[in-house]
């Protein structure tokens, strides 16, 4: 059997309420959790204070028509959107912030169980570890670290979750107008926003037709629209080398260096990051496309075992998810998916795309929906490894044994989540410290010049520094002996 | 492609309590639970992994914490006082040192030269205690960063 066949078809029948309650309850215990760090994180300086203040000097439309004719980047609603949120604070920067993004963590922990049709205890069974895997897997980290002052590539994510739950609802013209305006927001938003045309798309060919035939046909207008605004209208163009620096084999690579190596011709570069970002999904090696976890071994001879610990447990469930994957993709072939597959199928096809928008850096966070689909895809695997065990009946010491390998990887994800809580924990602690050092920003940083700038700051300042953050070393327990706590 | 709507679970009726459901579940559950109990009890005051346990002046730069050596610093801390840093931190027992000496110990130059930016005019005296301290200690390397003059010190 495969997990194409382990979910029962019971209706809204009470079974199906309490196990998908209970669902969306375990869910967003993990969001809630998350949120615990999120309220005693002071904003970050770096980035974040620079694009505040650039809200505070500067109207929407001013924004908005700055973006739309930008160079390299096309991101109107990126900032359209910030400015939007700044000015509904009303001066309650920190509190509006934070639980805007939290709210954006309860959106991903809601419409990912949705997209799973929770259905009977046995399909309960795997939410939990999913939402291990949603919340522990590097790509998530990204979005719940950082936000300048709000985190659009976790907008993006639940833009994609919304997408393909727009697909899997009952088809109307509603569906269809919100796929369009979904679509144009996300598109206008981060260039990964493109992944959402990629979501309709998968989704309908798998026969999820929430979206009907005409409504797929605007959004793909809008898509090709998109190209030809941008490349054809705006030239607003593509990321260069000189954007951001980027990893190449076990060295981090500066824009200089990078043109200097890379200038003449840069589709090896290209090439490799788009296989970089691939693989940093599926086994978390490289990383921003460094081999760090492969130079620390075989050059450095440094074994760092939470770090080791976490790769392993990465790679062996994306054995599981490529094993599984390759007995059902002559199935896929021909045309039969079916509705718990299609998050899948789904997952493969993010991934590539979701690479290929890599091309001129890796950072986990674009790579960020594939994660979300990862996930998902554990998700399925492991229902149908439930549902098999029960209809095979394996019972006895094989059963024991079985349950025992699967509570390993399940517990090395909830390691993984708990390590998320670290994270934010630390980068807590460095944000405070930043605080502590902000005149060296503001000496470096030309927006401090702009009017009014040094008050804002100072009130800032004020919050940052008095926020409460314990060191997790004052109690002297070594914690990074247990945790991958590397800060990349 | 065309969708296949088999469920096969409406057939073979899965076992929740099997040990392989029971594996999957019990662990990530538990996180589940733990995490909205975490939120909630933060909501009303009980913070198990935030707790108030504040450190010392020279605490807080061994632990190269600057956000709490700034905050502690505005609360009136004294740079020239002489606080207790828990054993582990600086070594395997307590220790009751000066902030600079604290810097010194861990032998970090970019947070000896956040605290003596914070210091202002050190006096010479402490200036080479200080100096002396560090050749104790074994942190030849910051000695410069102490004592620019770089006289020779009447350390014993």
């Amino acid at each position: 059997m495969t997990c194409a066949q382990s979910h029962g078809g019971t209706g809204l029948t009470t079974p199906w309420r309490r196990w998908g309650l209970a669902a969306y309850a375990c869910a967003v215990a993990f969001a809630l959790g998350i949120g615990y760090y999120l309220f005693r994180m002071p904003f970050q300086v770096n980035d974040n204070v620079a694009s505040m203040l650039q809200l505070r000097a500067s109207s929407l439309s001013e924004l908005i028509e700055g973006n739309l004719f930008g160079k390299a980047y096309l991101r109107p609603f990126l900032w359209g959107g910030m400015k939007v949120l700044f000015d509904l604070s009303q001066g309650h920067y920190y509190l509006f912030f934070k639980a805007f993004h939290l709210l954006q963590v309860i959106a991903l922990a809601v419409l990912f169980v949705r997209m799973l049709n929770v259905r009977d205890a046995a399909s309960f069974a795997a939410v939990p570890l999913a939402c291990t895997v949603l919340f522990g897997i590097h790509t998530f980290r990204p979005l719940v670290i950082e936000a300048f002052p709000v985190n659009m590539y976790l907008t993006i994510v639940v833009c994609c979750l919304a997408a393909f739950n727009l697909s899997l609802a009952r088809s109307s013209p509603v569906v269809d107008v919100a796929a369009a305006v979904l679509f144009a927001f996300a598109a206008l938003t981060l260039e990964s926003g493109l992944l959402v045309w990629i979501c309709f798309v998968v989704a309908y060919l798998a026969g999820a037709r929430g979206v009907s035939r005409a409504g797929l046909g605007v959004v793909s207008a809008l898509f090709v629209a998109y190209f030809v605004f941008r490349f054809g209208i705006a030239h607003v163009g593509g990321p260069g080398l000189m954007e951001r620096p980027t990893g190449f084999g076990f060295a981090r690579l500066e824009p200089q260096e990078l043109v200097a190596r890379f200038g003449v011709n840069p589709w090896p570069l290209y090439a490799y990051n788009i296989v970089c970002a691939a693989l940093t999904v599926l086994f978390g090696e490289p990383r921003r496309g460094v081999w760090e976890l492969s130079d620390r071994l075989l050059v450095q001879h440094v074994y760092h075992w939470p770090e080791i610990f976490g790769v392993m447990t990465l790679s062996l469930t994306s054995a599981i998810v490529i094993g599984y994957s390759l007995t059902r993709v002559r199935s896929w072939l021909t045309g039969h998916i079916s509705a718990p597959e299609r998050a899948l199928v789904l997952f493969w096809v993010v991934l590539a795309a979701n690479a290929v928008m890599s091309y001129p850096y890796d950072k986990d966070e674009i790579m960020s929906p594939s994660g979300l689909f990862y996930a998902a895809s554990v998700y399925c695997i492991f229902t149908e490894l439930v549902v098999r065990n029960a209809q095979l009946a394996i019972n006895g010491t094989r059963s024991v044994i079985v349950g025992l390998l699967v509570a390993a990887l399940a517990g090395a994800w909830s390691w993984r989540a708990v390590e998320t809580g670290f994270h934010l924990h630390l980068a807590a602690l460095r944000y405070r410290g930043d605080w502590a050092q902000v005149a060296g920003w503001k000496a470096s940083n030309h927006e401090s010049q702009l009017p009014g700038a040094a008050a804002f700051i100072e009130q800032l300042e004020a919050t940052g520094v008095a926020t409460h953050v314990p060191s997790p070393y004052l109690s002297g327990w070594q914690w990074d002996r247990v945790f991958d706590l590397r800060l990349r | 492609m065309t969708l296949r709507n088999t469920h096969l679970a409406d057939r073979v009726r899965p076992d929740p309590w099997h040990p392989a459901a029971i594996g999957l579940l019990v662990c990530p559950l538990a996180l589940s639970v733990l995490s909205g109990l975490l939120f909630v009890g933060g909501l009303a005051g009980w913070n198990p992994l935030w707790p108030d346990d504040r450190p010392t002046l020279s605490e807080a730069v061994a632990l190269r914490d600057r956000g709490a050596i700034v905050q502690l610093l505005r609360e009136g801390y004294s740079m020239d006082g002489r606080y207790l840093v828990r054993a582990g931190l600086l070594g395997p027992g307590s220790q009751d040192v000066t902030p600079l000496e604290a810097a010194v110990m861990i032998g970090d130059r970019k947070m000896l030269r956040f605290m003596l930016d914070r210091a202002g005019t050190v006096p010479l005296e402490q200036r080479l205690s200080l100096r002396c301290f560090a050749e104790h200690v074994g942190a030849i390397g910051l000695i410069p960063m102490v004592d620019p003059s770089g006289a020779p010190g009447p350390c014993d």
